[in-house]
């Protein structure tokens, strides 16, 4: 960096009054080099701290995954290790292990949740936002009372329920039981979306003659729609990931999830395919959430101050 | 936003017109959804509890006798010990590391979307694999888990993790916490991205330096997100049962098991429905209560909604900012995310009475200071127009917290007369242009 007007040099920025630049300007130079030096070092320093910390972050949120990752390509004893080893891992996972039925319930009973909770949630987040505005207060705190209720309240007569019915191995009574935890998160968080939706649009549109519905439908729905879908990940997410219910209602069975299913089928099988398998259901949903995550950010600021 | 077009034909109102119709229709099926599948099963649990059987006819079984079995049994009370640990921990752990990473993810940095994508993977994966996965890496005696879990004295060499009670109790609690520090840093990520960035700009302008912006202005108005976090962490601590019960499954023999996991051990795996309803009523109180205090807590971690009405008004305000403001050191109020949401109107009231607001501090639960420079002076004699609380004091710095680009923007779209005025020249605080406190 260019010390400004240093000994003896003719100020380049500083317009002095008649004369060349005396001890005042001299030091005042001298004095703003080190300040600059000491500021670069300071922003070096912090910007090595940033980096570092990443690092660190993300080597202990991946901690178990990269494990896992590493034991699926370790090599075999007497075989081959690298990705031979994992494709030899995979096949075994995908053709010994229950995994694929596993992973198919588990889309499906996420995809069915997730197709449960919009048509739901998008309405009454749109009467708590514009409709009834006075009740947001009232449903965050019903949200957070059916978030701290414990599983374990709930599901014991509702797995007599399934037992009675039959129905232990199949998906749908978790299709039926998954909206109670996603339905709340989802008005909520939609709720605080629409509130920095601007009015004037709607408002355009009941001036222009449609009912409140139909100002709902063509407007708020299409408007949205970023932040709904953000709002199904999270709902599919949280579908997905579910234990209590999907072992209270489908304990490892044929009908189980991959939540409920996979720590039990990983007791008879070797380590490494199901520890790929783990890792190639963590991947999708978190790169998933990753993208939804901007828009969750600002449904959760746009809801902050109504908890 | 998509162009709509208008009905093709005049139409008479009809049902869809009607909004209370509407709300109704709009709210009923998710309020009718949970009292069926969530309310009434919990309440048919908790008779259960009781042994009052509904519909069976049968009242002679009703009593408290297997709560008070319960409550005399040394599991239960090993494993509410256990719950308040591990909830306690993973509260901790996830609220401390979540800040620090709600803050990394603010930073710019090549790489980003790696890390994100990376601290996001505790949470986004299933609770019960990512909870298998780490007790396969703890099983192992030589892997990087026990290594550092030897290394740092926390388990003595030579033992594996579960064999002793405490070392599997703490191990439980710090995956808990692993796990729950991506929702941590969600929420405080959504409270740090609620404060308007002309604070920190202030708090910059009047000299703070980072250590001091940080814990002077980021934090404190960051505590309402902190608080939320370390609610929503304890209450997953408390009433989930994935870690502890995929994890350790009670290792060894059944001293680390919490009250959830226990709940479902008994009721469901051990078929005592009975018993484990009663363990599952005797843990309601946790959860309960830590609704209880956070209803207390929340209150001070907030400014009250609405400012004191005892301030005097306007010029008396105005004319006095040095003697309110200094009163018990107490820093003008910050603009929390209450202050942004309603924006402009918000601002416009208390920018009104802005000289009462900032004389009076009062809207703080405590003491906190939005900007870190002294109170009672306006070094940059700031008077850009959008600025709601200009009006009413000049020589305030309430003028510039009151988040002037959102507060203005809004100002802007919801009350454009309380702008114009402002730009109108209008200084020495009007109670007059109540107006505005109207549109709340």
């Amino acid at each position: 960096m260019s010390a400004p007007g240093g000994a003896g040099g003719v100020p380049g920025r500083t317009a002095w009054a008649g004369g060349p630049p005396g001890a005042a300007a001299r030091t005042t130079a001298r004095e703003l080099t080190r300040q600059r030096h000491a500021f670069a070092i300071r922003h070096v320093a912090a910007r090595c701290a940033v980096y570092l910390l990443a690092a660190a972050a993300a080597l202990t949120g991946a901690a178990p995954f990269l494990w896992g990752l590493a034991a699926a390509v370790r090599a075999d004893d007497g075989g081959a290790g690298g990705w031979r080893a994992a494709a030899v891992r995979a096949r075994h996972l995908f053709g010994s292990t229950p995994f694929p039925a596993l992973a198919a319930h588990t889309v499906l009973a996420g995809a069915a949740v997730t197709a449960v909770t919009l048509p739901v949630a998008v309405p009454a987040a749109y009467a708590l936002a514009r409709l009834r505005r006075r009740l947001h207060g009232t449903a965050g705190a019903v949200v957070l009372a059916v978030y701290a209720l414990p599983p374990a309240l709930v599901y014991p007569p509702l797995s007599r329920a399934v037992a009675a019915v039959g129905a232990r191995d199949a998906v749908w009574p978790l299709v039926l039981v998954y909206p109670s935890i996603t339905i709340p998160v989802a008005v909520w968080l939609l709720a605080g979306l629409l509130r920095a939706v601007p009015a004037e649009v709607e408002e355009q549109a009941l001036v222009d003659g449609h009912s409140r519905f139909a100002a709902f439908v063509r407007v708020i729905v299409p408007s949205m729609a970023p932040g709904t879908l953000a709002v199904a990940v999270l709902a599919f997410g949280l579908a997905a990931g579910e234990f209590s219910y999907a072992r209270a209602f489908a304990a490892p069975g044929p009908g189980a999830t991959l939540s409920a299913g996979l720590p039990a089928a990983a007791h008879g099988t070797a380590l490494g395919p199901v520890q790929l398998g783990v890792v190639l259901v963590a991947v999708p949903l978190a790169v998933a959430m990753n993208a939804a995550l901007d828009r969750l950010v600002v449904a959760l600021a746009g809801s902050a101050d109504r908890t | 936003m998509a162009a709509h077009s208008p009905p093709a034909a005049p139409r008479r109102a009809g049902a869809a017109d009607r909004d209370g119709l509407l709300a109704w229709a709009f709210l009923l099926p998710p309020a009718a959804y949970l009292a069926a599948l969530v309310a009434v099963p919990a309440v048919l649990t908790v008779l259960a509890a009781f042994s009052v059987t509904v519909g069976a006819g049968a009242r002679s079984g009703a009593g408290t006798g297997a709560v008070t079995a319960v409550l005399r049994s040394a599991v239960f009370w090993r494993a509410l010990g256990n719950t308040l640990v591990v909830t306690v921990v993973a509260t901790v752990l996830s609220v401390t590391f979540g800040t620090v990473v709600a803050c990394l993810l603010r930073a710019r940095f090549r790489g980003r979307w790696p890390v994100r994508f990376a601290v996001l993977l505790p949470w986004t994966t299933p609770a019960a694999l990512s909870a298998t996965s780490w007790r396969w890496l703890l099983d192992r005696p030589g892997s990087a888990a026990v290594r550092v879990l030897h290394g740092t004295g926390l388990l003595p060499a030579g033992t594996a993790w579960d064999a002793r009670p405490a070392a599997a109790t703490a191990v439980a609690a710090m995956v808990q916490g692993w796990r729950m520090t991506p929702v941590a840093a969600v929420i405080v990520l959504a409270g740090l991205a609620a404060i308007p960035p002309a604070v920190g700009d202030a708090a910059r302008l009047d000299g703070a330096g980072a250590w001091r912006r940080a814990f002077g202005v980021t934090i404190p108005l960051t505590l309402p997100a902190m608080g939320l976090a370390a609610l929503v962490t304890a209450l997953a601590g408390a009433t989930g049962m994935t870690v502890t019960y995929v994890l350790t499954g009670g290792r060894p023999h059944g001293t680390t098991q919490t009250l959830p996991a226990l709940a479902y051990a008994t009721g469901v795996e051990g078929g005592a429905p009975t018993r484990g309803a009663a363990i599952a009523v005797l843990l309601l109180p946790v959860p309960l209560l830590l609704l209880f205090a956070w209803s207390r807590v929340r209150r001070r971690l907030r400014p009250p909604l609405r400012p004191p009405l005892r301030r005097p008004r306007g010029r008396a305000a105005a004319a006095r900012p040095d003697a309110a403001a200094s009163r018990a050191g107490r820093r003008p109020a910050p603009p929390g995310p209450r202050h942004d949401r309603r924006g402009g109107r918000r601002g416009h009231r208390d920018g009104d009475r802005g000289g009462r607001d900032a004389a009076g501090g009062d809207r703080s639960g405590g003491g906190r200071t939005a900007s870190a420079g002294t109170a009672g002076h306006d070094p940059m004699g700031r008077t850009a127009g959008g600025y709601p609380g200009d009006a009413a004091d000049r020589g305030h710095h309430a003028g510039m917290e009151e988040s002037p680009g959102r507060a203005s923007g809004k100002a802007r779209r919801g009350g454009g007369r309380r702008t114009r005025r402002d730009r109108g020249g209008r200084r020495g605080g009007d109670p007059g242009s109540a107006p505005s406190g109207g549109r709340r």
